[in-house]
């Protein structure tokens, strides 16, 4: 059984060095994040991403709830989080995903899916951490959280 | 445990702490929509804040003409390279102590009691990679 508000963390999406985790990947903006967590709670699928080799998590929106039903362009879609894992292997990451998320009951509630930083702030290497040793990071600008509506 | 709830407080002065938006607030754990960290003021440099997104609390739905309805929100600020950690240490707040009262300070930055002198209370911090409480940000209802 999973943790009551058990928090998913992803970090890297394009980068790998801590100093560049700055919120904005190398993308366009306040779109493409470079770190999030977000509840497990919030995940409403896992899709493939796309291609062989890629898995699309699906989250309820992190910045809106309703968008200004006079204006095209603030219709509120979910946000994702692309991830990179081994051609073929789709349904396995998707099922060490979910395993995790509903194991280890006594563990912290922090659960890291995918971090792709190998140097920290100090300059020193770290070892990227991923949750299914078939997932091999997060797709470049691939954490996607929809910028904030503003009735324009 | 019914729920947990995260706490944050701005004010310093307690003589202050007022506002409906802006001052403190306390906010479900299980409204939490996601944390987001970022370095808005110098790109390139490991993130020096991390925002909290809570569903909104004035406003559940519109009539149209216009409105919309975004997350109210609470800006944390953290030590240059502790982003990761003070999100850890919020998880793990938010998944611990089933014995607890269930409130869960995440920062509250008074220092100063009602009627008092400055100094006279003691800021707190959930992580020692908070150095304070940003804005709090709760959207108007909708009227």
């Amino acid at each position: 059984m999973a943790k009551e508000n058990l928090m998913l963390y992803f970090r890297g999406a394009g980068i790998t060095d801590e100093d560049d985790d700055d919120g904005i990947a190398a993308g366009t903006g306040v779109e493409d994040l470079t770190s999030l967590m977000i509840p497990a709670s919030k995940l409403r699928a896992i899709v493939p991403g796309g291609s062989t080799s890629t898995i699309k998590m699906y989250f309820d929106s992190v910045r809106n709830w309703f968008g200004d039903d006079g204006t095209a362009t603030e219709i509120t879609t979910a946000d994702y989080v692309i991830l990179t894992v081994t051609a073929g292997k789709l349904r396995e990451a998707m099922t060490d995903v979910i395993q995790a998320i509903n194991g280890y009951p006594h563990d912290t509630g922090f659960l890291v899916i995918a971090d792709d930083v190998t140097t920290n702030v100090a300059g020193n290497t770290v070892a990227a951490e991923y949750v299914s040793q078939y997932i091999t990071g997060i797709a470049a600008n691939n954490i996607q959280v929809l910028g904030p509506h503003n009735g324009s | 445990m019914i729920g947990k709830y995260f706490y944050f407080r701005t004010e310093e002065d307690a003589d202050d702490d007022s506002a409906i938006t802006g001052h403190s607030a306390m906010f479900p754990v299980n409204k939490l929509r996601g944390v987001i960290p970022t370095n808005t003021g110098s790109a390139g440099t490991s993130a020096d804040e991390v925002t909290l997104y809570f569903e909104p609390v004035a406003t559940e739905e519109s009539n149209g003409g216009g409105d919309y309805i975004i997350m109210d929100s609470v800006l944390l600020n953290v030590t240059v390279g502790q982003a990761k950690n003070v999100c850890k240490a919020l998880a793990e707040a938010a998944n611990g102590h089933p014995h607890s009262d269930g409130v869960i300070t995440v920062a509250d930055d008074q220092t100063i009691i009602i009627g008092g002198a400055a100094g006279s209370a003691t800021a707190e911090v959930l992580h020692s990679g908070i150095t304070s409480c940003g804005a709090i940000t709760l959207a108007p209802a909708i009227t």
